[in-house]
């Protein structure tokens, strides 16, 4: 009688640590992507390739175009080295057109405004007939610039646009690497952090993860879009260079919505040697100043700016770590930046969200993915669309979730503000 | 010196120490009696201090009292040494008949535990009140703690020490007052407004009892759950059951643990062995601190959750989803722990064979 009381003590226990076992067995970790130098090596040729029409690396496709806003990937990330950030004269303009139709149901139309085509360029009247038929509008008529003499153009109700500057990839197959339970983790320390209080908080630094349809966590792109880097390569290859490829094809003139690709630009390998070279750019690093007489003031300055950012609440957002990615500054989750940062607009089409998603779940205007920080020194302008030029203006800039925090640094005396900065521009590109 | 124990009719009996051990029959039923030992079978428990109300009461009536608030003004018979069989009632030695205080049964059935938490309700829902504005306040105060770390860490530090020290005060007392209803049922009162009253160091004793009972194995499997889920990215079933499991655990763990103790009155006996023995004694009934309390436990928590999200919100939703749930959940923690004291009084520890 008592072996059979043992037999069902056994089976409950086996019940019971069998979902353990499973998931240790299953626990995913920390991987980096090995990199194959041969990869890389070939995926710089491409990376540093000037595309063209017809381009012969493109065999199967059109190559270059039909419409683009670069000829080549390091015309655009060039700051401190192919991969690095760009200038505003490479900004692209991405639009969001909110119409409601007959029978009431809200429709939104996501794209981009190219800045060059092979034949008639994008203009913004081909967005909406009330918008100016102006092609490459540059920042200062999109956004309320200070000191700025142009004026700003009036968008028409439900149409909004805004440009994208271009960001760094240093270290990008570190942030590929993290885990998405990293960055979940990250999202549920802010909630507990800030009292349980919601993302959708106007002045705390809640953020929240974005979940794309396939249930993964986006890592790349101002609206954490992209899940991996392979696929924010493919991307970009496709919306800036027109380069049709597996993972995204080539986006159509705005004046010609019916054009049909031709082909594959770029096939799955060659996409695969593009993002081994974008994973093989080193990590920014945390440099002092190279005169050695400047060293010693400079790292103590930085010391004490590294203990004042993390003191007015900047480490919030910009978590000096992530997992096991030291030095990132960024927690890779939206936050609300508040209305005079909105920007709505993606590539092409909107991203596809979950099924069972509410429909507000997608990133909002005002939403955007804290960039990382390192190797900030070497990427000015700054902020999504590069309409602040110094790092003091960026903080200032900032708003919504990140108002409070913009407070308490306006709140220094201007000796400690020189101290935030001197650290932070030791944060330089490899 | 005498042993005074009660017949199942209900008659308080007295008889001298040569009786101990021994039958004989009551005057009043003419059941036959078996008289207590003198070497108890378990330490016994302290029962929960008297309410204000009933202290007045008893003072105005004057009865003796013992230290367990039981009433020896009532016991009519004394046994005879020489004749066990011979009961001789002497009437009792007063000048007028006191208004004795109508004591209720100690509960037989777990419906009647329902009732007790209703007994003490004015109690109930000024705690409920009291937990409610402390936990609205802690999570919308909780933002606001950079504000506190400016003018220097040594302010923020006492800050934070003596909101701690409330925090558990307060949790101790919400502690002490729902254990009053275990420590009762095992010292075998009925139903009362029992309550710590003003006694401090009770208090204090029964917060650092939860403590040391929770520190004593919960606790880490709390950290494991705890980890977990924060740390094991969108969760899953599979991973659901599993942070189910380690919370069913130390839930479980917990107020057996808590049970172990105080019916010992030992702090040792918040030991995995206790605990285990105790299940084995409740056999069936194991089903309700192992599985039913965990249970409840989640589902107040989600509430809770819900209801300290909603405080952030422009709404009133919060506060009084709040309340409700301190409601319930003093409700539910008072009546199961009644419910498991009456039946570990009922059912009393077998002492070890040697």
């Amino acid at each position: 009688m008592k072996g059979s009381y043992w037999g069902w003590y056994g089976l409950i226990g086996v019940v019971v640590l069998a979902p353990v076992g499973v998931r240790v067995l299953t626990w995913p970790g920390f991987r980096r992507q090995a990199i194959d130098p041969a990869m890389a090596q070939a995926g710089q040729t491409l990376f540093l390739h000037e595309w063209k029409a017809g381009d012969p690396l493109s065999p199967g496709g059109d190559g270059l175009g039909p419409v683009y806003n670069a000829a080549s990937c390091v015309a655009c990330h060039h700051q401190g080295g192919p991969g690095g950030a760009g200038g505003l004269e490479h900004n692209v303009t991405a639009f969001t057109m909110t119409e409601i139709t007959l029978d009431q149901r809200r429709q939104t139309r996501e794209g981009v405004v190219h800045s060059y085509a092979l034949g008639e360029p994008d203009k913004l009247s081909q967005v909406h007939h009330a918008l100016p038929a102006v092609s490459r509008p540059t920042l200062a008529m999109l956004v309320s610039l200070p000191g700025s003499e142009r004026s700003r153009i009036t968008f028409p109700s439900g149409v909004h646009l805004s440009q994208r500057n271009t960001p760094a990839l240093f270290g990008a197959n570190q942030i590929d690497a993290l885990p998405d339970r990293v960055i979940i983790a990250n999202e549920r320390k802010q909630r507990l952090k800030w009292g349980l209080a919601s993302a959708k908080s106007e002045d705390l630094p809640v953020g929240r993860a974005h979940r794309l349809a396939d249930g993964r966590i986006g890592h790349f792109g101002w609206k954490a879009q992209s899940a991996s880097l392979s696929a924010f390569v493919q991307a970009a290859c496709a919306n800036e260079l027109g380069l049709s490829n597996p993972g995204q094809a080539q986006p159509r003139p705005l004046g010609k919505p019916n054009t049909q690709p031709t082909g594959l630009d770029l096939i799955a390998e060659q996409c695969d040697q593009i993002t081994s070279f974008v994973a093989s750019l080193p990590q920014p690093v945390e440099r002092l100043p190279d005169e050695s007489r400047l060293r010693d003031f400079v790292r103590e300055e930085a010391t004490a700016g590294k203990r004042l950012f993390e003191r007015v609440g900047c480490a919030d957002c910009h978590a000096p770590s992530l997992g096991e990615v030291k030095g990132l500054y960024s927690d890779l989750l939206l936050h609300d930046m508040g209305q005079p940062l909105e920007g709505g607009g993606s590539y092409n089409e909107p991203p596809p969200q979950k099924p069972d998603a509410p429909s507000d779940d997608g990133p909002q205007p005002g939403e955007w993915r804290t960039p990382p920080l390192w190797g900030v020194a070497d990427s000015a302008p700054y902020l999504h669309d590069g309409r602040a030029w110094t790092l003091d203006k960026a903080i200032e800039l900032h708003g919504g979730q990140a108002a409070r925090s913009a407070r308490s640094f306006a709140g220094l005396s201007k000796a400690e503000q020189a101290q935030v900065i001197a650290f932070l521009k030791t944060l330089r590109a490899p | 010196m005498s042993i005074k124990f009660i017949c199942s009719c209900g008659k308080h009996l007295r008889a001298r120490d040569e009786m101990a051990a021994r039958r004989s029959v009551c005057p009043r039923c003419g059941a036959p009696v078996g008289i207590p030992s003198l070497q108890p079978t378990h330490p016994g428990t302290r029962a929960a201090p008297l309410t204000p109300q009933e202290r007045r009461r008893l003072r105005r009536e004057k009865p003796s009292e013992d230290a367990f608030g039981v009433d020896t003004a009532a016991i009519t018979a004394d046994l005879s040494p020489s004749d066990p069989l011979s009961i001789l009632a002497t009437p009792p030695k007063q000048t007028r008949t006191p208004r004795l205080r109508r004591r209720r049964q100690l509960e037989t059935r777990w419906t009647e535990c329902l009732i007790y938490p209703f007994l003490g309700w004015r109690l109930f829902l000024a705690l409920a009140l009291v937990l409610t504005v402390l936990s609205a306040c802690l999570v919308l105060l909780i933002p606001e703690m950079p504000r506190f770390l400016e003018p220097g860490r040594e302010i923020w530090l006492s800050y934070y020490f003596a909101c701690l020290s409330l925090v558990f005060l307060i949790a101790a007392y919400i502690g002490s007052t729902v254990e009053c209803a275990l420590r009762s049922a095992l010292a075998g009162e009925g139903p009362g407004a029992y309550w710590p009253g003003w006694h401090i160091g009770n208090v204090l004793k029964s917060g650092l009892r939860w403590l040391f009972c929770f520190l004593a194995g919960p606790i880490v499997l709390v950290a494991l759950a705890g980890y977990y889920w924060l740390y094991g990215g969108d969760l899953t079933r599979l991973d659901w059951l599993i942070v189910a499991e380690l919370g069913t655990l130390a839930i479980a763990y917990w107020m057996l643990a808590i049970v172990a103790t105080n019916e010992s009155n030992r702090l040792r006996d918040a030991n995995p062995l206790r605990v285990a023995q105790l299940i084995y004694r409740l056999r069936y009934r194991a089903i309700v601190p192992v599985l039913v309390v965990p249970a409840l436990v989640f589902v107040h928590g989600l509430v809770a959750l819900f209801a300290l999200a909603e405080l952030h919100r422009p709404t009133i939703l919060g506060w009084p989803m709040l309340l409700a749930f301190w409601c319930s959940a003093l409700f539910w923690a008072t009546f199961l722990l009644r419910w498991l004291g009456v039946w570990c009084y009922r059912n009393p520890r077998m002492p070890p064979l040697h």
